[in-house]
């Protein structure tokens, strides 16, 4: 019998993947979706790009709203059309995430401000 | 858990195929062993079997097969669609053990395929003495003990010709001579076709006719005599000419070196000068050009310093699965690291180019290998040496003093190097090929002929 002598991250990989798959199968997720998380998946546990995971961090710390919901429809769309094999295609999606966040931390603080 | 033991665990073995698996999912080693040895039926589970080839596939790639690369592949191929094959797979990718020793675990899986194969020739045997009691025994003895035989063999490529064989091939062989002569005739007028790759001189090819697939090549030089520069000169004819990719690995130059070299070879302008810097704008252009020209070739370079015999077993592979390099050129032998500190020079010569001369063969493709030549130009351990290979070439230098006391060297505008055939299993030797070899420029070529 085989003895897992690795960390928990190891089954919190494999879990997140199958999570993504499943979702895929049960049609909840487009092809094109699930393999985009896949592949964010791969490239977040592979630590290649601290800095996607921290603009992605700082995009899922603010929820959004009604507002919002065009700029990340954009970012989505910015992340699928990532090849997450090129890593400058990579720094090139930061650089837009980034961007784009900060217009939608703008949306948000002005609807703040009006107390919307 | 996914998968359950089978009832007969004497021929199927769940652990050692997961293990198998989880190594190369993990481990580019196991993924490089397993790839070369193992076949997809050698697994027992049809699921162990399609996990193996979509990792084989992705490997051919060049692209990581991790778990999430696994369910993306099978999704295109619409496979592995049940939750249990799924369970099964993560199962795989979780138990991955560090420093696993993974000769142990394909033995194993090899093994068991090898048993099951044996019990189903039992199987199929008995059934055919059941079934049919009139075929003479001595034909049912014989033709099981053919079968046999072949299983026991301890490579499975392993094959013993049978006459009809051996003269299907000879037959094949001579039809293709004969048709290429015709066609040698006929349509290049005269000019002989290559059998193989280009060695980059046209008097080197009409001798060899190319350097084929299975071939070690070996080229002695002295210090300081173009071994590099004759490895440069192949690579360019094989790799950038004739657009065949080709593995370099070379085991004192760094890559800066390496890519150095090529900006003189490649635009013609004195090395000198690239080291320095001192270009004119013509000549930084030039350079430039010769270098998107490296960067559309199939030339593949490896620096290592500490390379082992095992490395470049292991890196040949690899590059043959990616790439399908079809010549490695190793610069130079004398570099490597020893297997065994206690063995003479001589024995890890001949261990090193035994196992060159078997890459070559196994992975069907061209291995050069460079030597340096002593002072007085013999070569180490040469008996052994030249025992192994099928093309023996020495670069020896050619002082103006042989050529003011040698009528045939006259013969050549600007002959300086004499590139000596002493072994060519193929064809003629004892005979040398006039070089001139620019040593600024580090460039190669056949001398020149004086015109009459």
């Amino acid at each position: 019998m085989i003895v897992n002598h690795r960390y928990p991250a190891e089954q919190l990989y494999t879990e997140m993947a199958r999570v993504i798959d499943a979702l895929r199968i049960k049609g909840q997720l487009s092809g094109e979706e699930g393999t985009c998380l896949l592949d964010l998946l791969d490239l977040i546990c592979a630590g290649t790009s601290p800095e996607l995971n921290r603009a992605l961090e700082q995009v899922l710390e603010v929820p959004g709203n009604s507002d919002t919901v065009e700029i990340d429809e954009i970012i989505k769309g910015t992340l699928m059309g990532t090849d997450s094999k090129s890593m400058e295609d990579v720094a090139q999606a930061v650089g837009i995430i980034r961007e784009l966040n900060r217009e939608r931390n703008r949306i948000l603080s002005d609807n703040d401000k009006s107390g919307g | 858990m996914a998968l359950s033991p089978a009832n007969d665990d004497i021929l199927v073995d769940l652990e050692s195929e997961r293990r198998v698996l989880s190594g190369m999912l993990n481990s580019e080693d196991a993924r490089i062993e397993a790839y070369d040895s193992l076949k997809e039926d050698d697994f027992y589970y049809p699921l162990h079997r399609t996990v193996f080839s979509l990792i084989c596939q992705l490997y051919r790639r060049d692209v990581k097969p991790t778990f999430a690369e696994l369910l993306k592949e099978a999704q295109s191929l619409n496979i592995l669609r049940n939750q249990q094959e799924i369970n099964e797979l993560a199962y795989i990718a979780e138990h991955f053990i560090e420093g696993e020793n993974i000769s142990y675990w394909l033995e194993r899986v090899k093994d068991r395929s090898r048993l099951r194969k044996f019990e189903a020739f039992l199987r199929r045997h008995h059934q055919k003495i059941s079934e049919n009691i009139q075929e003479p025994v001595d034909n049912v003895l014989m033709e099981a003990e053919e079968e046999l035989t072949n299983m026991t063999a301890l490579e499975i490529d392993d094959r013993v010709d049978s006459p009809v064989e051996l003269a299907a091939v000879g037959y094949e062989e001579v039809e293709r001579r004969y048709l290429r002569y015709k066609e040698i005739k006929e349509l290049h007028k005269g000019v002989l076709p290559l059998d193989g790759l280009p060695t980059g001189f046209d008097s080197l090819n009409h001798v060899t006719l190319g350097y084929k697939t299975g071939d070690l090549i070996i080229l002695g030089a002295q210090t300081g005599h173009g071994k590099t520069a004759f490895a440069l000169h192949t690579a360019k004819a094989v790799a950038m000419e004739h657009k065949s990719p080709l593995l370099y690995l070379n085991t004192e130059m760094s890559r800066v070196q390496i890519a150095l070299r090529w900006g003189s070879i490649l635009s013609q302008v004195e090395h000198e000068k690239l080291r320095s810097g001192d270009l004119s704008p013509s000549e930084f252009s030039e350079v430039l050009q010769g270098y998107s020209e490296l960067s559309n070739s199939g030339f593949y370079s490896y620096p290592c310093p500490n390379l082992t015999p095992e490395k470049m077993i292991s890196i040949g592979r690899k590059f043959k699965a990616q790439k399908d390099i079809k010549m490695i050129i190793l610069d130079y032998v004398g570099r490597m690291d020893k297997i065994n500190p206690n063995y003479a020079e001589w024995q890890i010569l001949e261990q090193i180019v035994k196992t060159l001369k078997m890459l070559g063969q196994n992975l069907d493709l061209a291995v050069m290998c460079l030597v340096q030549l002593n002072d007085d130009g013999t070569l180490q351990g040469a008996r052994r040496m030249k025992n192994e290979s099928d093309l023996m070439l020495k670069l020896i230098p050619v002082s103006p003093k042989e050529i003011e006391e040698n009528e045939y060297l006259r013969k050549f505008k600007d002959v300086n190097y004499r590139l000596m055939i002493d072994k060519n299993r193929d064809g003629r030797s004892g005979i040398d090929i006039m070089i001139h070899f620019d040593k600024t420029r580090q460039i190669m070529r056949d001398a020149e002929p004086v015109s009459l």
